[in-house]
């Protein structure tokens, strides 16, 4: 499993912070506070999908296991046999992804 | 100093996942108690995290309904001996 999707932006764009680290722009209040009121809406679900699908397969299947089966960070290593270390960066980059269709449905309600 | 960048881009994770030092943890916990936007980021992305979970399971795809419904057919047909009742 070589494919960690580094060339990923969306939280990493460096436009999104000022030289000194702050934010350049306040993150967006989600309108919806809650997973039940996100998952309401039938677009959302779709644009939940679409993102899910388009992930690297290496993000997909440590975000599936982490959140979706809740598996420990040691488990999935073993499973996976990758270091913890990219275990963590995988995740990370797989939620930001997330984090970023929700921005846009959020904002536009479209993904 | 831990900067609103360090969080959103490495940290925010980690510490959500409980993966960070205490010192780390520490960092943290200060920098969300003077920083209002990253404790808004760090609490979307937490819901992001229970999204994940709460996410309703897809339909299983035609192939594996008709793979389930063949082998329920000769399950049924080797206890039974009749193809239907």
């Amino acid at each position: 499993m070589e494919d960690y999707g580094a060339g990923d932006a969306g939280l990493f764009d460096p436009g999104r912070f000022l030289g000194d680290g702050h934010w350049a722009q306040e993150p967006l209040l989600w309108h919806d506070q809650s997973p039940e009121a996100l998952l309401s809406h039938e677009d959302f679900r779709e644009c939940l999908e679409q993102v899910l699908d388009s992930l690297p397969e290496a993000q997909r299947s440590v975000l599936t296991l982490r959140e979706y089966q809740g598996l420990e960070l040691e488990q999935i290593c073993n499973i996976l046999s990758i270091s913890a270390a990219n275990v963590r960066v995988l995740l990370h980059r797989a939620r930001a992804k997330v984090y970023a269709m929700v921005d846009q449905f959020e904002e536009t309600g479209a993904c | 100093m831990l900067t609103c960048r360090d969080l959103a881009q490495t940290l925010a994770s980690d510490y959500l996942d409980d993966q960070l030092s205490w010192r780390q943890r520490l960092g943290v916990r200060f920098h969300l108690l003077i920083c209002e936007h990253c404790r808004r980021f760090v609490h979307q992305l937490a819901l992001v995290r229970g999204l994940l979970a709460r996410r309703p399971e897809p339909p299983p795809a035609e192939s594996e309904v008709k793979a389930l419904a063949g082998r329920l057919y000769h399950q049924h047909q080797s206890r039974t001996g009749h193809p239907h009742e």
